[in-house]
Parts: C-alpha cells; sequence; structure tokens
C-alpha cells in the first residue's frame, strides 16, 4: 500500500496507463522501501511522478486536427487513440466537458452578437435581456443533449459496444448503431444546439417586431428600429432564417438517418429508458423566450412559464403517440422523433 | 534514457526495480531512475517493440513484469553506443589537440 501523497501522484498518469502499469509500479516502490532507499517517497520521486505522468498524457493524446475533429463532430479518432477515447469516455468528467465543448460555437456566436448590439438588450417593458435569454437558450438546449446515450454513441461510432468491446462490422440488412461510414454528414450536439438557438432567436426576434402592443420603438442594444416603419420585410427574413435553419436541421437530421440505415431486420430491442427530461428544458427555453416577450406584468411571468412550459410535453407526447399509432412496419423511420434517438442518442428506432 | 534502460536490459531480463538498480550501477551512482521516468520510458519503449514483457509474477503480494531487450531494440542501442563513440572520440581528439 503506497502512502496517498504517492497514490495521488500516480494519478498524474492516464486511467489506461495505471490500468496496466499501478500494480506494477507500487511493486516498485515496495522494493525500494524494502531496500532502504529513503528517497522513494521523497518529494523528488513524488515530482517525478507527477512529470512523468503528464508527459504520458502528452504523448498519447490525439493530435490537434483529430482532436478538435472528435470534439466538435464527433469524428472517429484513428486507432492508436482509441484508448485515449476509452479514458475520455469512461472519464468522470466527460460530460462537463461534453457540455462544454458543445456550447462553445454557440457561445462564440452568441459572444459575438452580444458585443456587436451591447448589452444589455432589452425586448419589450421587461428587464430580460436578449443576450440573458439568448444564453438561457444555448446553454438549456445543450443540455438537451447529455445523458448516457452519450458515451454509447461514442463507443459505437468507434466500433465498441458499451462494454468498451471490439464489434463486428456491422452486416448489410442489419441496424447500424455506429456511423463508421467515412464523408456521412454528421449532425453533432453542437449543431442541433445552435439550430434550436437559432430558430428561437428567428422566432423571438419576429415576435418583437410584430407585436402590437410593443413600445413604438424596438431597441436591440445600440440598435434601435421604429415601429412606423415597415418591418414586413424584416419579418419575412427572420422568418425565412429561422425556417432555413429548422429545415436544414431537419434535413440533415433525416439524411443522416438515411445514411445510417439499411433496414431488413432488427435486433431485439434493447430495453431503454426514455428521457423525457430532453425536453423540459427545450420546453422552458421556449417558454422564457416568449414569457420576455409577453406585455404583461412581471407577476405574471412566472405562472405564464408555468403554462407555456407545461404546454409543450403533452403537445410531444401526442406527437409521440400520433406516430406510434400510425407506423405500419419497421420502415416507417421517417419521423423527427426516430431520427432524434438514433442521431443524438445512437440508439435503435423504436 | 533510452539507451540507459535498453543497455540495463541487455544481458539479461529484468524486472523493474533491478532496471533502476542496474542503471544506477552502470553510471556509478550518478543516475538513478525515478519510477515514473522509467514506466514511461517502459511504456514507450514497449510500444515501438523494442523490449517486450518476458515473464509476470507476483512474489510476496507484489506484481512483478520482467523485461527483455529485442532483436531491433539491441540494432538501435548499438546505433546509440555508435553514435556515442563517435562523440567521444571527436571529443577526446579536440581535448589531446588543446594538451
Amino acid at each position: 500500500m503506497l502512502p496517498r501523497r504517492a497514490e495521488l501522484a500516480l494519478r498524474a498518469f492516464p486511467k489506461r496507463f495505471r490500468s496496466v502499469r499501478a500494480d506494477e509500479m507500487r511493486g516498485v516502490f515496495a522494493d525500494a522501501a524494502d531496500a532502504g532507499d529513503t528517497r522513494v517517497f521523497g518529494p523528488r520521486a513524488l515530482a517525478d511522478l507527477v512529470v512523468a505522468g503528464w508527459r504520458e498524457r502528452l504523448r498519447t493524446r490525439p493530435p490537434l486536427r483529430s482532436f478538435l475533429a472528435y470534439r466538435l463532430v464527433e469524428r472517429r479518432l484513428p486507432e492508436p487513440y482509441h484508448r485515449w477515447m476509452f479514458d475520455d469516455v469512461g472519464g468522470r468528467w466527460y460530460l462537463c466537458r461534453r457540455l462544454m465543448w458543445s456550447m462553445l460555437p454557440s457561445l462564440t456566436l452568441f459572444g459575438a452578437l452580444a458585443l456587436a448590439f451591447g448589452l444589455p438588450l432589452a425586448i419589450g417593458p421587461f428587464a430580460v435581456g436578449w443576450g440573458a435569454v439568448s444564453l438561457a437558450v444555448v446553454i438549456l438546449s445543450a443540455f438537451v443533449d447529455l445523458g448516457a446515450g452519450h458515451r454509447r454513441r461514442v463507443l459505437s461510432r468507434h466500433g465498441y459496444d458499451p462494454e468498451m468491446r471490439w464489434l463486428p462490422p456491422p452486416t448489410v440488412g442489419s441496424f447500424v448503431p455506429a456511423p463508421p461510414r467515412p464523408g456521412a454528414s454528421p449532425v453533432v450536439p453542437w449543431s442541433a444546439s445552435l439550430g434550436l438557438a437559432l430558430v428561437a432567436a428567428g422566432a423571438a426576434g419576429a415576435t418583437v417586431l410584430w407585436w402590437p402592443s410593443l413600445t413604438p420603438h424596438v431597441r436591440f442594444g445600440t440598435l434601435e428600429i421604429s415601429r412606423s416603419a415597415d418591418h414586413t420585410r424584416t419579418i419575412a427574413i427572420a422568418v425565412a432564417v429561422a425556417a432555413v435553419v429548422a429545415a436544414t436541421l431537419g434535413l440533415a437530421l433525416l439524411g443522416r438517418v438515411r445514411a445510417r440505415f439499411v433496414v431488413d431486420s432488427l435486433p431485439p430491442e434493447a430495453v431503454e429508458r426514455s428521457r423525457p427530461v430532453t425536453f423540459v428544458p427545450a420546453a422552458l427555453v421556449v417558454a422564457m423566450g416568449m414569457a420576455s416577450m409577453l406585455p404583461i406584468t412581471p407577476m405574471v411571468v412566472p405562472a405564464a412559464l408555468v403554462v407555456l412550459a407545461g404546454g409543450a410535453p403533452p403537445l410531444l407526447a401526442l406527437a409521440v403517440w400520433a406516430h406510434r399509432r400510425n407506423r405500419r412496419d419497421q420502415r416507417s423511420l421517417w419521423v423527427v422523433f426516430d431520427a432524434r434517438r438514433v442521431v443524438v442518442d445512437g440508439r435503435e428506432p423504436r | 534514457m533510452t539507451a540507459l534502460v535498453l543497455a540495463a536490459l541487455a544481458d539479461r531480463d529484468r524486472h523493474g526495480y533491478a532496471i533502476i538498480e542496474e542503471v544506477r550501477a552502470m553510471s556509478g551512482g550518478r543516475v538513478s531512475l525515478g519510477t515514473g521516468t522509467l514506466y514511461g520510458a517502459l511504456e514507450r519503449l514497449t510500444e515501438q517493440g523494442w523490449i517486450e514483457v518476458s515473464n509476470e509474477q507476483v512474489v510476496d503480494g507484489r506484481l512483478r513484469r520482467s523485461y527483455r531487450i529485442t532483436g531491433p531494440g539491441r540494432g538501435v542501442l548499438a546505433d546509440e553506443l555508435a553514435h556515442q563513440e563517435r562523440w567521444v572520440s571527436a571529443a577526446r581528439a579536440r581535448l589531446a589537440g588543446a594538451g
């Protein structure tokens, strides 16, 4: 048994390394202690462990390009780095790392927009900042994609099952949860969060410009738009942008499903827990955005939030029910919910 | 570092602590390998195929792996020694010329 400080120093080595070498290294420490080597647990020896551990981490890390492709668009890493991927996916802070990277592009965009227009960006008669709403949209929409399905999907993409065992190559006619096909366009968490944020922003922007009971002047930071002007064109652009984003995302989702599936027979369906929690943040975000723009008194805002947020899940449940009732066979996959299940969660279709 | 570990394994198989002792003995006590440095090097040399695990046993509850140098490892060590010899010869010649 090593002293606690030595065990802590050992943790500088990556997990994959420790799983193979730690017991052997403990044996060396014990041999040295038996031989009367008093320096074995000294500061210099412990510093050597830490430095060597971090050197090993850096040495076995994927190259920057592969790393960014893995993080941002979930590209498969080259095989020499699969052990690094195991450590990443199995790490205690994986979801935190994941969240950070999934928010990065959205935060960058909204940060740039916020700087461009100047904060705070008031909407309507209330002091709910446009930037704050955007940030909430981005953060909560990023949370939408967090869950147990992540690890499974990343492992699957690299050709492993959830227990990190190598999977045989898929055969034609079977469901292919792993997308090892090169060139397929990936729909990735950050693009999903970005898309959701843009759709919400487009819809909110259009509503602000259109809502008749707002003040005569709508202020976007330093940009002031007079309602006396004709906003038909602006509204049309905002709606068109939102529609284009939504359509692009939808097409990308369906295209990805199409690229991934060869559906003749499906393996026995795994028992999976559904994730209603996925939709709750989204519903709250939409509700928050809408409530911030409604011409209602601040006291009514919480009640409106509850009503608006509560209205979304029943609608979603109704959509799911309608889809399942009308599904005729296993080829009936052209529904967004199934697409989302496959694309975002990496699970089999229902 | 690479040459030291390979040299320590050149005559016979050794486990981790024996490699540390051998390096210390070869260098006249001037080089003392840290455990972290040693195992970083062992991992890298194993990946490169210059050494391999020859034996694995548990002694007094301690896991001991012995390592052996491979053919390519011997080649690398020979190249490194030749390089060092050239460098030492050149330095000696300059030192003699200066005297």
